[in-house]
């Protein structure tokens, strides 16, 4: 009885400890300028002016804050490109190293492995200027692809790892009854194993996306115009320019967050079978 | 259809030597069961003739075709694993007619076939469903019809029915015999399970170490068996081993008997006749529970003398029989007997030992000094 009390009190204190920042800033969002120096908890007038500025739908452009807020449709496209294109370099790569690691006995298998876990322990800033210095030489600075190539580097061992402990729970029978039935090493592959690993890739590509369209330092290092630049750079923009209201920042704020909190809430029975789970033939 | 042939047939992992230089032929619509305890190469084996292994050293044929270098899915083989191996994400349906669309065979005949293998396997009311929604059973039914559905010309079954429970087990057995003769298919099966050997084999192959012990009708297996290893593993319960010396009688005529530990055995001259060098021979003595008779109940012949005085020490009824742990002079012997004998634990009695039945297994190597040279 009281076992399962504290468990439940445990529980709410981490939903409000986790959710009620963005609960916050989603409501501060919908505030008329004045109420957030009211310190308000709840808009009284809600208002949707906050957002209109970025999208240009009342034309204020003389708002303190509006050239950068003007951006923002065109950054998060920048965002979308570059966390698809890193989600699907993860799923290729990441799914074709995992079935190797998973299944194919090969000599130094493990090293491999090892080194892939410390290459995920090494800070981003630590390589930050020979990454620079790299995506420069290769005239891929200001680039998207700069961002993806960087952004892949260090989700992917993270896939990697992830995809070959699932890929090893899969019943080496169901290829091989593939391969009686008739398909060649690929196609079973293709035809019987990647069909059946689905919660896993799912999990693994949501990961990578968001964790891709979160990242700041190596955006803001290779990106300098908005051809390239990322939302989450864009935003930090707004810490440069003086007096920009609170609201504004607040609905750049829900814009940035919204798209991974809709994908996580659409796959996260998909994630949580994905990480924990199993395939049982 | 098809004849399998091994030739010189090895599979190295590394240091181990799984399958050492077997040489097999299987015929044409045989039902061969490979014997065996686990890690004596069995499966190795199996995997081998269905090409998901390929082996270090030696050949494959089915008919006149090498198939040694071919991969598994240009075999005309079908296979049912242990684990079922039933694709989770697709229906029983799509299940069975994978390997035909797989093949090619257009929708109308996929259809057809498929109805024709779910009506054999009695599957016809879940088509529908996902492997997860089957019982074990089911599964089982499913995974013998996606491997029938194709008519291949060898189907091979590795452990089909270890996952099973018991009367489950049963009833499935029968239903393998029942479709065998149905097919006129070459059926290669493992198990590790001698009485699923006994009852399905036109013929079964013993293995221990890689190595083949023995190949042989289940009659000839059971009635003969090359060793002291085949003699262990094949029947229920294990044949009796008595360690023993095989002596000449001065009185008697000279009639030879094997002696050990408490006991004394009559061997009969036609027996010593196949034996090289038989006096002061060290021998196995092997007995089989249903050959050995306790005091009064059976009818000893004239002039045939207790084997040994004994002990019982463990009475185990199963209802049609008895089975009674003796002791014979510090060796468990069992015995099977009529279930309404009194006999319990403590009780004495005498033990005979049918003579025209008993082996004798050499007492180093444990192979049997009963075939013919």
């Amino acid at each position: 009885m009281w076992r399962r009390a504290s468990l439940y009190i445990y529980a709410l204190v981490a939903v409000v400890y986790l959710t009620l920042p963005f609960a916050w800033v989603t409501a501060v969002s919908f505030m008329p300028e004045r109420e957030v120096t009211q310190q308000r908890w709840w808009p009284e007038e809600p208002t949707m002016g906050n957002y209109n500025l970025y999208f240009q739908v009342d034309g204020r452009s003389a708002d303190v804050g509006a050239a950068i807020a003007r951006q923002f449709p065109r950054a998060i496209v920048n965002s979308l490109i570059i966390g698809t294109a890193v989600m699907l370099l993860n799923l290729t790569c990441g799914s074709l190293a995992a079935y190797a690691l998973a299944r194919l006995p090969f000599r130094g298998n493990l090293l491999l492995l090892l080194f892939y876990l410390g290459s995920r322990s090494v800070p981003g800033v630590a390589i930050m200027i020979p990454m620079y210095l790299l995506m420069r030489s290769y005239g891929l600075l200001d680039t998207h692809l700069s961002v993806i190539l960087s952004h892949t580097t260090f989700t992917l061992p993270f896939t990697i790892w992830i995809l070959k402990g699932y890929f090893q729970t899969v019943p080496l029978d169901l290829e091989r009854a593939a391969r009686v039935d008739g398909c060649t090493p690929l196609g079973a592959l293709v035809r019987v194993f990647l069909p059946v690993t689905t919660p896993g890739l799912v999990a693994v590509g949501i990961f990578a996306f968001i964790a891709s369209w979160g990242e700041f330092l190596f955006a803001l290092l290779f990106t300098t115009t908005i051809a390239s630049r990322p939302v989450t750079v864009l935003a930090s923009d707004f810490a440069q320019e003086l007096q920009v209201p609170f609201t504004v920042i607040a609905a750049g704020g829900v814009l940035v967050i919204l798209l991974p909190l809709v994908l996580s809430f659409l796959f996260q029975r998909l994630i949580i079978q994905g990480i924990g789970g199993s395939v049982t033939g | 259809m098809a004849r399998v042939r091994l030739k010189n047939l090895t599979k190295h992992f590394g240091d181990v030597v799984a399958v050492d230089n077997v040489t097999l032929d299987i015929a044409d619509r045989e039902f061969l069961t490979l014997l065996g305890p686990s890690g004596c190469g069995k499966t190795t084996l199996l995997n081998m003739i269905a090409g998901l292994e390929s082996p270090t050293a030696g050949e494959v044929w089915f008919d006149d075709w090498n198939v040694t270098a071919v991969p598994p899915e240009r075999r005309d083989i079908a296979m049912v694993f242990q684990t079922y191996a039933l694709y989770p994400h697709m229906s029983v349906f799509d299940n069975v007619a994978f390997g035909l669309k797989m093949r090619g065979v257009p929708t109308e005949d996929r259809k057809r076939l498929v109805l024709e293998a779910a009506k054999t396997m009695e599957i016809e009311l879940l088509l529908d469903r996902k492997p997860r929604a089957l019982s074990g059973g089911q599964r089982q039914r499913v995974a013998l019809a996606r491997a029938i559905v194709r008519d291949p010309g060898v189907f091979l079954l590795d452990e089909p029915l270890s996952n099973l429970d018991a009367q489950l087990r049963v009833v499935m057995r029968t239903e393998l015999k029942r479709l065998h003769g149905d097919l006129e298919m070459t059926f290669v099966y493992v198990t590790h399970d001698q009485a699923e050997s006994l009852i399905l084999s036109d013929r079964i192959v013993v293995m221990k170490d890689g190595e083949i012990q023995q190949i042989g009708t289940p009659e000839s297996i059971y009635d003969n068996p090359a060793n002291t290893f085949v003699a262990g593993f094949v029947g229920s319960p294990p044949i009796n081993l008595l360690k023993g010396v095989l002596q000449q009688q001065e009185s008697a005529a000279g009639a030879w008997r094997v002696v050990g530990d408490g006991f004394a055995c009559n061997v009969s001259q036609s027996m010593v006749e196949r034996i090289e060098d038989p006096l002061g021979r060290e021998v196995f003595l092997g007995a089989r529970a249903e050959d050995i008779g306790i005091e009064s109940e059976t009818n000893p012949e004239p002039g045939n003398t207790p084997v040994a005085r004994a002990s019982v020490v463990v009475r185990e009824p199963m209802g049609s029989d008895l089975y009674l742990t003796v002791d014979v002079g510090g060796s468990n012997v069992k015995v099977r007997t009529r279930p309404d004998s009194r006999m319990d634990r403590g009780d004495g009695l005498d033990v005979f030992f049918d003579s025209e039945k008993i082996h004798l297994f050499d007492g180093q190597t444990g192979v049997s000094l009963m075939l013919d040279r």
